[in-house]
């Protein structure tokens, strides 16, 4: 039974860790493209 | 009453981005997110062709489809709308819609792309009072309340851009194939209403 | 002799004739449509072939050039989309209607014919040792990050159409947020957990010529046999793999879809969301399974998960090789 607890707690605490770093890879559109401008009439 | 559609004449598209502007300006559309776009195929080339390409409000709207959360829905002149309030930002609007209309305030993470935003056809959101402040914050003008037409059609300078009642911007689209004599098809009509202009 | 006026001559007529042809060549366009201007000066009028109207009539995405600097708006029309689209409220529901309530209609079947399964002398009321703490942390970790995993997946796919009509949109938008991060979440308990059992439990894992007897007599739970097994029996090692295997595809796709787009394109990302609900489905139908026979299906071989430790008639009726090769081990004299 400790060990199921134990594996919730895991869970929780892992998740939360998770979400943080992810939060770190979520880039706002403005940021995204806005560095990334192409000139017009410029081909690739 | 009426059906309201999209129809750009490929034809006669300059590629201006007059109709990107007069959106972005009404709706005061981040700087990020792009309701309309225009998109240049055979750039450079013979047969070059512009389109300008929004959300197109389809019959059976995909987008709407595959909403985990079913927060789309169609007003009175067959327009494609969603709700911010339910929407969850998971991103499959954006996969099911053939015209990559659905946008989103954040890139790269799943979990947090934020709330879709997309074309509106100028008619706001499900917010009860149409034009209000709160209403225009989240969805940009309504211009539907106040019987005009999507500002990018209204802008358009060369009149390739038509929105209004899909019988009526068909029969203007036809007449200027028949005096022209040619045409290079209108771009996602089918798609959006599965039928064919006749020209 | 060069003959100067017949050159000139010559030019004339050519000219005139020029003329005349090239007249010719206008007036018919007018006698069609008399509203036409006349042909440009390129003399070039492009018409939809020219403009390749029809080849992304295949489906896959018309690509052009745009000046903003998302690379994805360059596609003008995909229409992969409407048959992922078919997909999802089509055949896709039928999948889950097999895989979940199917499956459970043929385990309340099988309950109803064959019964419980019950340990053939009788409970020992000796215990044996079968699973240690890490090896019963690592199987929960994984199992109840399995679990909501699989609940807040299933949400996606039909949550619209059994839990939405039940709560209303707010509070259902409400629960679908949190199961999407939930989802996005605990995914990574399961990822860790998936690799532990891998490698503490492989090598128990591994197909031996008597997994074919035990189903050949049918595993204990189809017949009178009692086939022999080691530490895992056949059937456990089909779930063990399942779950490796099945895991670590949902991982990969899973994980692909994390971060949209970075690894491929809108295309890619339609097949990865098929391929991902496809294992995930194919999973709970054969975790369902493996949850009745672990827990209510069977009697006495639950406990080798929660405490631990097993009744040595279970153990001796169910894995009599492992209990041969602990009290080896513990009684070597014996």
């Amino acid at each position: 039974m400790k060990m199921m607890l134990l594996a919730l707690v895991a869970i929780a605490g892992i998740s939360v860790v998770a979400n943080v770093v992810l939060e770190g890879f979520a880039v706002p559109a403005v940021v995204a493209f806005a560095t990334k401008a192409t000139r017009v009439g410029v081909p690739e | 009453m009426a059906r309201m559609k999209f129809l750009c004449d490929a034809d006669r598209c300059i590629e201006c981005n007059a109709c990107v502007t007069a959106c972005k300006n009404a709706n005061e559309v981040p700087w990020g997110i792009n309701r309309r776009r225009v998109v240049t195929i055979n750039d450079g080339k013979p047969g070059e062709r512009s389109v300008s390409m929004a959300c197109m409000h389809c019959n059976d709207a995909p987008c709407a489809a595959v909403c985990p959360v079913d927060c789309f829905y169609t007003t009175a002149d067959a327009v494609v709308l969603h709700n911010k309030d339910l929407c969850i930002g998971c991103g499959y609007c954006f996969y099911a819609c053939p015209f990559g209309a659905p946008q989103y305030p954040k890139t790269t993470n799943f979990g947090s792309l934020g709330k879709m935003d997309k074309c509106t056809y100028c008619s706001g959101g499900p917010e009860e009072a149409d034009g209000s402040a709160a209403e225009y914050a989240k969805y940009g003008a309504n211009r539907m309340a106040e019987g005009k037409l999507p500002l990018c059609a209204e802008m358009c300078s060369t009149k390739s851009l038509l929105a209004g009642d899909g019988e009526m911007i068909a029969s203007i689209y036809a007449e200027r194939v028949k005096t022209r004599g040619y045409s290079s098809g209108v771009w996602g009509w089918n798609t959006a209403y599965q039928e064919t202009i006749n020209v | 002799m060069f003959d100067l006026s017949k050159v000139i001559a010559a030019s004339r007529t050519l000219l005139a004739m020029t003329i005349i042809f090239g007249f010719l060549a206008i007036v018919p366009a007018h006698a069609q449509n008399p509203d036409r201007p006349p042909t440009p000066v390129t003399g070039f009028n492009p018409d939809k072939a020219e403009v390749h109207a029809d080849e992304f009539k295949g489906g896959g995405p018309l690509v052009g050039h745009i000046v903003i600097p998302d690379q994805k708006a360059a596609s003008l029309i995909q229409d992969n989309g409407r048959t992922w689209r078919d997909y999802r409220r089509g055949p896709l529901l039928w999948f889950v209607v097999a895989t979940v309530p199917g499956v459970l209609v043929l385990l309340l079947l099988f309950r109803l014919i064959r019964g419980r399964v019950m340990i053939d002398g009788g409970l020992a009321h000796r215990l044996i040792t079968r699973f240690g703490s890490f090896e019963r942390f690592m199987h929960w970790l994984t199992a109840f990050s399995w679990l909501i995993l699989a609940l807040s997946g299933l949400n996606e796919i039909v949550g619209r159409r059994v839990l939405l009509p039940l709560v209303g949109n707010e509070m259902f938008t409400t629960l679908s947020t949190a199961g999407k991060y939930a989802h996005n979440f605990v995914a990574f308990p399961f990822m860790i957990g998936v690799v532990l059992m891998f490698f503490v439990w492989v090598r128990h894992n591994l197909p031996e010529m008597r997994d074919i007897d035990w189903f050949a007599q049918g595993g204990g739970l189809i017949g009178a046999g009692r086939p022999s097994a080691g530490k895992f029996n056949a059937g456990q090692k089909m779930v063990f793999w399942i779950v490796v295997l099945g895991g670590t595809g949902l991982s990969l796709t899973g994980l692909a879809m994390l971060f949209p787009f970075s690894v491929t394109d809108i295309a890619g990302m339609q097949l990865i969301s098929v391929v991902h609900g496809g294992i995930a489905l194919l999973m709970i139908a054969a975790m369902l399974g493996h949850i009745y026979i672990g827990t209510v299906g069977m009697e006495g071989a639950v406990e080798a998960m929660t405490t631990g430790d097993v009744d040595l008639n279970w153990a001796r009726e169910h894995h009599d090789l492992w209990v041969e090769e602990v009290t080896a081990k513990s009684h070597p004299a014996e």
